[in-house]
């Protein structure tokens, strides 16, 4: 314990002493992680839209007119019993003219007036919603196949289109996640490089008096990940700052389409926070470790 | 204690040998003299003892372990048997004394009463006693000296390695430094030295060893600088 306390004690120390260097690998990591941050918050998004889409997304079997209440309550069995189908609502026809009613004001409610029971045109239905959007098409089929459907319908080119969008921004999330995760790795490894260098005299001693290799890497560790770890607090304090602006504006100007639909601030937030100090973490572990290794292996031969 | 048998030693990239068919053996207890002028191998000779690289050709022995063969981990413990003192101290700049010193006994792990009691002793034997808190910057070439050497000595090494020791210090304060270093020997710990400094030498009377072109070309008990 009090060799840990020591260790820390050393790691502060030392970013004291180099304010300047300390300073620069924070910010690289500040600058990494915030644009790592609105990729993040973007696809954090779409996927929420999806979501959101995918929990309202309804599809309507309408049923031939001339079956049996048999057939129709058959049909329904049928439909209860995909494993896909979270809710499923059966629509008389009574039901779908009065919904349809609904559509016009009391002043054109004289239009529908000439419909009687059995004058009625509008068919019945089964409003039924499917566990995920990837799985519509296979519902879709399925139940067109059974006997006495007129029809299915649902927004079958809207979901295509949002489901290759969604996924597009998740390849583009993780490609910028990979590539700044090499910056940041790199740009910690070089500031431990720096600062092992500066260094070189302590960890000579520390050789000379005997010191085991992890006994010499082990502060310079402590070192990188504190240093990730600052940048991390840093880019989430700015994107929370960066964000809790966008809800606001969005919801100013709510012509914009997204302006409802946006993430709730928590959900994001609480996701943004674990995943950077996660990151920080080990990218500034990883980075001194490399860096302060390949020095030894330099220098002891 | 240390053999050096038949070696030479070829730095990588360099044509040039840096020893060349060394052979010396030194025993415990002895105080070294390692003379010569600048690149004539006094600091490969001594960084081989050290095992901060093995010899091209050729074998060392430390108490007839050949330390060609030592791992890792066996390194750092035959480091522990030793201490090194430099010609630019070396001292942890914002560390106090007693830290600096305390610091090669942390490495091993000693509990901290341990430390203080030994720290204490060893500063007496180099005359620091109440210099514990002061800091490298403010004292003399020939304290700051003092305080390398207390480190060098603070786990009680079996073999001192002193590369240019006096080198910046003026003859005075040499004599000072050579006198504890002396007492130091006539406490069993082997010493080897790397020096420049003619009158140093000629006043102590020990052995001396002469390279040249990173060959020994004078090995003599009592012996002056060339």
């Amino acid at each position: 314990m009090r060799m840990f306390l020591n260790f820390v004690r050393d790691a502060y120390n030392n970013i004291k002493r180099n304010v300047l260097m300390s300073t620069a690998s924070i910010a690289s990591v500040v600058a990494a992680l915030i644009i790592m941050g609105i990729v993040l918050v973007i696809a954090i998004n779409v996927s929420y839209i999806v979501q959101e889409v995918e929990s309202n997304l309804q599809m309507k079997v309408y049923l031939n007119d001339d079956i049996t209440d048999h057939r129709v309550s058959e049909i329904g069995t049928y439909i209860q019993n995909n494993s896909h189908i979270t809710e499923m609502k059966y629509v008389s026809k009574e039901e779908a003219l009065k919904e349809f009613a609904s559509w016009f004001d009391s002043s054109e409610e004289t239009l529908l007036k000439g419909y009687t029971q059995t004058g009625n045109p509008l068919p019945r239905s089964y409003v039924i919603k499917v566990d995920n959007a990837d799985n519509l098409s296979a519902v879709y089929s399925t139940i067109m196949e059974y006997d006495g459907v007129a029809d299915v319908v649902y927004g079958k080119e809207y979901v295509s289109v949002l489901l290759k969008f969604n996924n597009l921004i998740n390849t583009i999330s993780l490609i910028v996640v990979a590539i700044l995760s090499a910056v940041s790795l790199f740009t910690i490894y070089n500031t431990i490089k720096l600062t092992v260098y500066a260094r070189r005299n302590d960890v000579e001693i520390m050789r000379y008096v005997g010191a085991s290799n992890s006994y010499i890497k082990i502060p310079f560790i402590i070192e990188g990940s504190v240093l990730g770890i600052i940048g991390a607090v840093a880019a989430v304090l700015l994107l929370r700052g960066g964000y809790t602006m966008m809800i606001g504006l969005m919801q100013l100007n709510s012509v914009l389409p997204l302006s409802t639909s946006l993430a709730p601030f928590s959900a994001v937030m609480y996701q943004i926070t674990t995943y950077f100090l996660l990151y920080g973490l080990i990218i500034g572990a990883a980075g001194s470790y490399f860096s302060v290794s390949k020095f030894l292996k330099g220098n002891v031969k | 204690m240390i053999k050096f048998d038949n070696i030479s030693k070829v730095y990588d990239g360099n044509e040039q040998y840096a020893l060349k068919d060394v052979n010396i053996h030194i025993k415990k207890g002895e105080f070294v003299f390692l003379v010569g002028p600048s690149g004539a191998g006094k600091s490969t000779f001594l960084r081989l003892i050290l095992k901060d690289f093995n010899p091209t050709y050729g074998k060392l022995y430390l108490n007839e372990v050949d330390v060609n063969k030592l791992k890792n981990n066996e390194v750092q413990h035959l480091r522990r048997r030793m201490g090194v003192v430099f010609q630019e101290f070396k001292l942890l700049e914002g560390k106090t004394v007693f830290e600096n010193v305390a610091f090669a006994m942390e490495v091993l792990k000693r509990d901290s009463r341990t430390i203080k009691k030994r720290v204490s002793y060893v500063l007496e034997i180099v005359g620091l006693n109440g210099m514990e808190e002061r800091y490298p910057q403010t004292m003399s070439g020939g304290e700051r000296q003092r305080v390398a050497i207390a480190r060098a000595i603070i786990n009680g090494p079996e073999i001192l390695i002193c590369d240019e020791p006096t080198g910046n210090l003026d003859p005075r304060t040499s004599f000072g430094i050579m006198k504890l270093l002396e007492n130091i020997n006539t406490l069993g710990t082997t010493i080897i030295m790397a020096t420049h400094d003619k009158q140093v030498v000629d006043s102590f009377n020990k052995r001396v060893l002469i390279l040249q072109d990173g060959v020994i070309r004078g090995d003599r008990q009592g012996g002056y600088f060339y």
